[in-house]
């Protein structure tokens, strides 16, 4: 029964992902173009990848199997692997670094006219045990024609 | 002196709330900033749980039903993470704040006509 219930608990928190909201930046707009207009929505992402909790798990099974040795040596590698990977960021690493660099394009196929307003960018991490979703969003107004 | 210890912790955890800045913009401020408008998103976040951020989506539709014959210019958007209380009471705020200026010549909507002149 306790098996039982362990495991609805981590289901519940491993597939309940977490949105965490990191920066949402709005332009100027053109009221009547956005009250009027078309609404496009664009979103990038990339998957995340946290090594201080995937450590902190190889660490934890290795210590149920038994291994403290291993453990202890699982847990030296995430530590050193963190340590190149410091300083200001939003979210986990990702492997692709330019995964955002392809907005100006998908902008345009949005919204061929090329009049846009209302542009609000947003960057945003869909948050789960160990992988993430490095998001970034730009919604915004169209004026067709 | 346990009294006065456990009195000590609950003050520091009650009324220890903060307000971080997460992250601030801003866009060219207008001449004529004599109607300011704003508009706010704000989600409260229990026990870290959030599923979505669908709550800032409406702020630039927000921003122009305030202003809803011209432009709204100089926005601010600026975003704070609000803890009420460690681990259990957290919140995020998004603000947006700019000035409503009259439509002119100068708005996307007159492109083409202006294209059509030449």
């Amino acid at each position: 029964m306790n098996l039982m219930r362990d495991i609805s608990l981590g289901s519940i928190l491993f597939f309940s992902g977490c949105a965490v909201l990191h920066s949402a930046q709005v332009g100027d707009i053109d009221s009547r173009a956005v009250l009027e207009g078309k609404p496009f929505d664009i979103k990038l992402s990339n998957i995340g990848f946290n090594v201080e909790e995937a450590a902190s798990i190889a660490a934890a099974i290795a210590e149920g199997a038994g291994s403290g040795e291993g453990a202890d040596a699982i847990s030296t590698v995430g530590d050193i692997i963190e340590l190149f990977q410091m300083g200001p960021k939003t979210g986990n690493p990702v492997f692709k670094v330019d995964y955002s660099d392809e907005m100006s394009t998908k902008l345009i196929a949005a919204c061929p006219s090329g009049r846009i307003t209302g542009l609000m960018a947003v960057r945003e991490t869909a948050k789960y045990p160990v992988l993430s979703g490095e998001i970034v969003r730009l919604t915004g107004y169209c004026i067709e024609g | 002196m346990n009294l006065l210890k456990y009195l000590l912790v609950g003050l520091a955890l009650s009324l220890g709330g903060c307000v971080h800045m997460a992250s601030v913009s801003t866009t060219s401020i207008p001449i004529e900033r004599e109607k300011p408008v704003e508009a706010e998103g704000y989600r409260f976040i229990f026990f870290y749980l959030n599923f979505d951020n669908k709550y800032v989506n409406r702020l630039t539709r927000d921003l122009a039903a305030e202003c809803p014959d011209g432009r709204v210019e100089g926005i601010l958007t600026k975003q704070e993470d609000i803890v009420y209380f460690p681990i259990l009471a957290h919140a995020v705020r998004v603000t947006a704040t700019g000035f409503c200026v009259p439509s002119s010549e100068e708005t996307p909507h007159s492109f083409p006509e202006a294209e059509d002149a030449e």
